[in-house]
């Protein structure tokens, strides 16, 4: 929250002139290993290199393949609707994140966020030990990754952004994700799963003869992808702090 | 039946727990309304802030879908498929999974009716769905949430499990069924 704030220009103390548009040299990072060099100049003016790439590969890919393909009106099309889902997408996010926000802050005001937190105590020190034991953080966590696997789609999300929130307090004002933060959300991309309750509706939909035998796979596939996802969080860590 | 159970359980916990946190405040003599409200507050904040991060990257992924990109991409890829013995038409499923959580569900809908569920394709494609997440969103709301910039290699480590998951997909039904590796 604060980041955001310290982010929007003080109008009030701005000089009337705006400073010379010459671009201010910024001194490299000192300690970079190999990859970290690489990428240090876009480090330097506070950019994501692999989030940058891949959002101008996709508007890139989508405008050329337009041009030549003649379907450019289509891209216009999907651009401005796009633009549209996302806000209606937020605005429905708007009530869950109130809710679940709300229950959070009752629970943690019940002592009840650190009763969770020290029964999830061990395996937290295993995956976050950036994180103090007992921490509300962890309590966050622990229901986001719960909600996350009894498919309970809806409150996943909420309670995700709950617990980044308290790992962002833990980790004090900055614009670079902390290593629990990274943990965290390498786990939740890895799609933490064991009721696939759509695919199972998907499948008895159109009639299959038993819908609910994907279970099994998609439960073994899933935790060997988490467990690669938690090795590569693990592997690249150092390489990928800048400070 | 197991599924069964854990799908009827998943059903009643939200209330329960709703129920449950706020009966147990109450005992301890929290203020339950005030409290919550508080935190609605906060809730209904972050949900605001999170508009531009989420308005840049649909847009993004939506051009690409809407310019038949992702055709060219998974033909020119279709080599690398059969390497991989993955069937070709799984190709479009694994492109857009990352990329966007209603695309993918609209490709393997596609694919569960064209192939039928029970197919090989049609089993390949409900395990890559379900056994994998859409990382791009997922990276987007939680670091667009808290105002990060520097994802670190988070987007490498959820595509590499991405990666992963399909790749085992195909593998464990190749398994379980006997096709030839």
């Amino acid at each position: 929250m604060k980041i955001w704030q310290a982010s929007t220009p003080n109008l009030t103390t701005r000089p009337a002139r705006a400073p010379s548009p010459k671009r201010k040299h910024r001194q490299p990072g000192i300690l970079l290993e190999s990859w970290g060099e690489l990428v240090n100049p876009y480090i330097a003016r506070g950019v994501d290199p692999v989030v940058n790439s891949v959002w101008l590969s996709l508007i890139a890919a989508g405008v050329i393949t337009g041009l030549l393909t003649g379907t450019s009106e289509a891209v216009t099309r999907a651009a401005l609707e796009s633009a549209g889902s996302a806000v209606t997408l937020c605005f429905g996010l708007i009530g869950a994140m109130a809710l679940w926000c709300g229950v959070m802050k009752v629970a943690e005001e019940a002592g009840i966020a650190r009763w969770l937190a020290r029964m999830v105590a061990p395996a937290a020190r295993l995956l976050f030990p950036s994180v103090p034991a007992r921490h509300p953080a962890i309590a966050a966590v622990a229901m986001s990754i719960t909600a996350n696997l009894l498919g309970m789609g809806n409150a996943a999300t909420p309670l995700g952004i709950k617990a980044m929130e308290e790992l962002a307090a833990l980790a004090g004002d900055r614009e670079e994700a902390s290593d629990a933060m990274c943990t965290f959300v390498a786990i939740c991309t890895a799609g933490i799963t064991l009721v696939p309750t759509t695919i199972i509706a998907i499948r008895a939909q159109f009639g299959s003869g038993s819908p609910a035998e994907v279970v099994a796979p998609i439960i073994l596939v899933n935790l060997l992808a988490t467990t690669v996802a938690l090795i590569a969080d693990r592997f690249f860590r150092p390489i990928s702090r800048t400070r | 039946m197991l599924v069964k159970a854990v799908t009827a359980v998943s059903g009643v916990v939200i209330p329960l727990m709703i129920l449950a946190i706020c009966l147990i405040g109450r005992l301890k003599g929290v203020r339950v309304y005030e409290t919550f409200v508080e935190g609605a507050k906060e809730g209904f904040a972050t949900a605001v802030r999170l508009i531009p991060f989420l308005v840049a990257m649909f847009v993004a992924i939506g051009m690409f879908r809407a310019s038949g990109a992702l055709g060219i991409v998974t033909s020119a890829l279709s080599p690398v498929a059969h390497l991989l013995s993955m069937p070709e038409e799984l190709l479009p499923l694994a492109f857009i999974r990352p990329l966007s959580g209603s695309g993918a569900l609209e490709v393997t809908t596609n694919l569960v009716r064209t192939f039928g569920p029970d197919s090989v394709i049609g089993r390949m494609a409900s395990t890559m769905q379900a056994s994998s997440e859409t990382t791009l969103y997922v990276i987007t709301v939680y670091f667009g949430a808290v105002g990060i910039k520097r994802t670190r290699h988070t987007l490498a480590a959820g595509l590499l499990a991405d990666l992963v998951a399909f790749l085992s997909s195909v593998a464990i039904w190749r398994l379980i069924l006997g096709l030839a590796p």
